[in-house]
């Protein structure tokens, strides 16, 4: 049932409080933070944090390694506006314009220890990343004596920040604010040491897991209508025309929040036989009203797909954030806690809001409890979800029609029909056509820029899951996912680890395909480079010897072929494929490609061979040109002809149109 | 029904387009012959991937093949089609975010339109061209729409389009210019004051974007209609392309409501037998000839109807006006072209007696 209760917050904060808390495995902590911050009405944070730091690797620290995010936007010899700058792939969305309200940062005043050392004079910004000295995203601190494995330590540390108006992933619009990457943050410790990246404009984020509690005092005006990571205990007024909000959360790596005085809370629950029940709470734009009910049936989608064929949603609470027009926040993901993003005219054919709803809540498996690596390995995250969510999508909502919009308003194309998988990949087929810069096991913040990190994060790595469900199995497959899935939850996997996977699960075949895609910069390219079939003939020039040597002529033997293919691996990546040849009369063979093979020439005597096709049944779909795949012995121009006269006639139209226009016009 | 009630204009006006038909084949050939030539690059290397591909087969089948094979298609092969992402966003108004901000942060408006590869390479020029080619044939029209007489005579036609074809040219740039300059000013100039994404609502961004076009339109509009009315009364006699044009600028002046009905009443005609097509139209299956045959009269059909409509309102404009001034001054009608001292077709001097 779904209960509207904006006009009733007090309502929420009661339900919100008496949700579980204990649905969740218990993960040991390693970072814990309780935050006490004030956020201002001009969009400015005041802080302090106590984190209790246990140290479970085999390293001792001498120093601490902490993230502060909102220097990203400090000045725009950040990395991350330097790296936006030089193609990351979004414009500068105004930052460079004189407005101070426009810029954030996070400054520590103070960072001590539980007894009191003062640490702050031994605080140093790094850029172990790129050595860029303006950078101030990422700070040194250095302890009086390192912190030994299985030793505990809590500091505290006292800071000031300032929201940007958001260009991506953080930041307000208006009385809208999403606060996320917001306070000062610990990197995460391996038994190499901190793995602490400075923030880059094209990768995200890597943390470990612990608890959270935070209060927040927020501008009164937002009143019932604050969200954030983990379970709302209480929200209480607060002296300053301030209300105080406390939220705690168990078992996830980082804390966002967000508050807007015009969200709409709508809330639901999601239940399904053996999965666990969660409350669904949906922070709603007002002028999105709409598309409420499709939002909500998305993230149902979303959890009931997610937990059969991965890991159930342990939390006891999802919340869903409708951002308003032009936040520049729409899918993100945190911890419980997830951005969507919807248009006010949204067709349902168009499958927005449902696409970034599915996609955003896919992350809470993958970025949530996997948790890997994404400054690393952006695709264990977003290419996996990529491939998961297309599934999704496509299992619940069907394939979407095109829709343009023109001058804003949105017409749909019923009979143009964007299939899942296929339509979405095409960025990543032009990208490693053209570009080529980077294999995706090349660590994500290095690669050449953000169409690289992009392409090699999402659409490569779901294409590559999608073809291996199709050559190596559905079952097979999924069975692979899952045990990777839940084999790793929680405990940061690699790439290295799901290969491990799919060749105990799988054999090695589809491991090596695997490894191998990742491997190369390159495309994937099988071309059916000749086919040709002619009458067979009979022996011509000299038989025989001595007196029995006669000149033979050549003559059509009757019922016999004699065809030729060539079938060439033209890209630089390799996948198992097959090669099926078709002869009349309906015959059909299939030949695997032969590993290690550049190309493969086939002579076949007999029936007359029609076509040669290269992976006939489509399965591989990361082949950057599909159109080479096959090749026909005869001529068969009717298609040709059909789409060109097709064609003329709008070509015919189009030049009318400019008589129309008037430009020199008729009339 | 009045004489000059809009709908008798209308329906006066495309009779009138319809006396012309010999004239109006002739620019429905010579639009068939350009559009064949503009597809010519991507006809040929359609052929050429298709021929002798099983893709021939699988695209009859649409859907996922479809999709795969015309998204391929334009990847593997951007030197037939070139970067249509200028036009797309013309028509759409939405711009792709680009991830090389310029300077200012957005694109020059007019910049992008003339690219050097593929089709988008070569659509300005056939632009331009059939844009040429309209402008002569219209003074032609116009000519004919003049005469009292011999309008479906295609030497009339020729003789007029020749004698009016530097004002008819003239009248083309004018108004090419002026779109141009509106599209700039009126709607891309207008979109660099604002940032959507600052607007607290998305509605007030489409409102803005829609007031933005609406401006555009209606600019354009009566751009089109000064010019179709001087047109028509440079065929009425007024010889001097600055007067006629003052006469058309003039005659919309006073009439901005009727002139602009009628500008919209032809513009949804001309549209109708396009999305009558678009929704009922056949498509060839690329085999039966006989098919072939039908289906092709009937895309010319559509399109003769259009350039009909196009005709149609100079003929409207012409009646109009020639109705405006006969109400104004009916003791002293017009004289019509052969009653003038200007140089008549060969064909007109045969047909009237000497004055």
């Amino acid at each position: 049932m779904i209960r509207l209760l904006a006009a009733r917050p007090a309502a929420l904060v009661v339900l919100l409080a008496a949700a579980r808390l204990d649905a969740g495995p218990r993960v040991p902590a390693v970072a814990s933070y309780t935050i006490e911050a004030h956020v201002t009405a001009e969009h400015g944070i005041t802080g302090k944090e106590t984190v209790r730091f246990t140290n479970r690797t085999r390293f001792s620290f001498d120093d601490l390694r902490l993230h502060l995010y909102l220097n990203a936007w400090k000045n725009d010899r950040s990395t991350w506006l330097i790296e936006q700058a030089r193609g990351a792939g979004r414009n500068d969305r105004g930052m460079r314009a004189k407005d101070a309200s426009r810029w954030g940062f996070t400054e520590i005043h103070r960072i001590s220890l539980e007894d009191g050392t003062d640490l702050t004079s031994s605080l140093k910004y790094v850029s172990p990343d790129d050595g860029n000295p303006d950078d101030r995203t990422l700070v040194s601190v250095v302890l009086p004596r390192p912190v030994t494995p299985g030793e505990t330590l809590v500091f505290h540390v006292d800071w000031e920040g300032k929201f940007p108006r958001a260009v991506a992933r953080t930041g307000w619009k208006d009385d809208y604010l999403l606060g996320a990457q917001w306070f000062p943050k610990l990197g995460v410790a391996t038994d190499q040491g901190w793995n602490a990246h400075q923030f880059h404009a094209a990768t995200e984020f890597f943390a470990d897991f612990g608890d959270y509690d935070v209060t927040l005092a927020v501008p009164a005006a937002n009143k019932g209508h604050v969200g954030g990571t983990g379970v709302l205990k209480d929200e209480v007024d607060f002296p300053g025309n301030l209300v105080r909000v406390h939220f705690a959360a168990e078992d996830v790596h980082d804390f966002a929040f967000t508050f807007c005085p015009r969200f709409e809370v709508v809330r639901d629950t999601f239940s399904a036989n053996g999965l666990p029940n969660v409350d669904i709470v949906l922070l709603l734009q007002p002028d999105h009203r709409p598309v409420r009910d499709r939002y909500l049936k998305a993230v149902k989608a979303g959890l009931a797909e997610y937990g059969r064929l991965y890991l159930p949603y342990p939390y006891p609470v999802i919340t869903v954030v409708d951002p308003p027009w032009g936040s520049h926040t729409e899918g993100m993901e945190y911890p419980t806690l997830f951005v969507g993003g919807a248009r006010e005219l949204a067709p349902a054919t168009a499958h927005s809001p449902e696409s970034v709803t599915v996609h955003e809540f896919g992350h809470q498996v993958f970025y949530g409890m996997l948790a890997s690596n994404e400054f690393e390995e952006a695709h264990l995250d977003e290419g996996f979800n990529t491939y998961a969510t297309l599934r999704t999508l496509k299992s619940a909502f069907g394939d979407p029609s095109l829709v343009v919009r023109f001058f804003g308003i949105p017409v749909v194309f019923p009979s143009v029909v964007l299939p899942y998988p296929e339509a979405t990949n095409e960025r990543a087929h032009r990208w490693t056509q053209a570009s080529r810069s980077d294999a995706t096991d090349v660590p994500s913040f290095r690669q050449l820029d953000g169409g690289a990190v992009r392409v090699n994060a999402y659409n490569r790595t779901g294409l590559l899951l999608a073809s291996a469900e199709r050559t190596f199995g559905a079952e097979r497959w999924a069975r692979v996912m899952k045990t990777y899935a839940t084999r790793w939850a929680f405990k940061h996997p690699t790439s290295a680890d799901f290969v491990a996977v799919v060749r105990e699960v799988a054999g090695d075949g589809p491991a090596n395909a695997v490894a191998g895609i990742w491997s190369v910069a390159g495309p994937v390219d099988y071309a059916v480079t000749s086919a040709s079939t002619r009458r067979s003939r009979g022996r011509s020039g000299y038989e025989g010897e001595g007196e029995a040597r006669a000149l033979a002529t050549p003559k059509d033997e009757a019922g016999g072929w004699e065809s030729l293919a060539v079938v060439q691996q033209l890209g630089e990546a390799t996948w198992p494929v097959e090669v099926e040849l078709r002869f009349e009369g309906g015959a059909r063979v299939r030949r695997p490609w032969i590993p290690d093979s550049r190309w493969i020439r086939y002579r076949i005597t007999g029936p007359k061979l029609l076509a040669v096709d290269v992976d006939p049944d489509r399965k591989c779909l990361l082949d950057a040109n599909p159109l080479n795949n096959g090749r026909l012995t005869g001529e068969a121009p009717a298609a040709s002809r059909r789409w060109a006269a097709r064609l003329r006639f709008w070509a015919q139209n189009a030049l009318e149109f400019f008589a129309l226009l008037g430009l020199a016009g008729l009339s | 029904m009045r004489r000059d009630s809009i709908v008798a204009l209308v329906g006066r006006g495309l009779v009138s387009a319809l006396e012309t038909w010999k004239a109006i084949l002739l620019f429905l050939v010579l639009n068939a012959v350009l559009a064949a030539a503009f597809l010519h690059p991507l006809a040929s290397a359609l052929h050429q991937e298709l021929a002798k591909s099983p893709w021939a087969e699988r695209l009859g089948a649409g859907g996922a093949d479809l999709h795969t094979f015309f998204t391929a298609f334009t990847r593997t092969r951007p030197d037939v089609l070139g970067d249509f992402e200028k036009w797309d966003e013309a028509l759409t108004g939405e711009s792709r975010e680009r991830s090389e901000p310029s300077p200012s942060g957005k694109a020059a408006p007019l910049s992008g339109f003339f690219g050097t590869t593929g089709l988008s390479g070569s659509a300005v020029a056939y632009a331009a061209l059939a844009a040429l080619l309209a402008a002569l044939f219209s003074g032609g029209f116009a000519g004919r729409f003049g005469a009292e007489r011999d309008r479906s005579s295609l030497a009339a036609f020729g003789a007029d389009a020749a004698r009016f074809a530097v004002p008819s040219l003239l009248f083309g740039a004018l108004s090419l210019a002026g779109i141009l300059a509106a599209y700039r000013w009126v709607y891309a100039a207008p979109g660099t004051l604002y940032e959507p994404d600052e607007l607290r609502y998305e509605w007030e961004a489409t409102g803005l974007l829609l007031l933005r076009l609406g401006a555009f339109l209606l600019v354009a509009g009566y751009l089109r209609l000064v010019v179709t009315y001087a047109r028509a009364a440079m065929g009425q006699g007024v010889t001097n392309p600055f007067a006629a044009f003052m006469s058309g600028f003039g005659f919309v002046l006073g009439r901005p409501v009727r002139t602009l009905v009628m500008e919209v009443f032809f513009g949804f005609l001309g549209v109708l037998p396009l999305l009558v097509w678009a929704y009922f139209g056949r498509v060839w299956n690329g085999g039966e000839i006989a098919d072939f045959a039908l289906i092709l009269a009937g895309q010319q059909l559509v399109v003769l109807l259009r350039i009909v409509t196009r005709v149609g309102h100079l003929g409207a404009a012409s009646l109009y006006l020639r109705r405006s001034k006969e109400s104004v001054s009916p003791a002293l009608p017009m004289r019509s072209p052969s009653e003038s001292s200007l140089p008549r077709s060969p064909e007109e001097s045969a047909a009237a007696p000497a004055l």
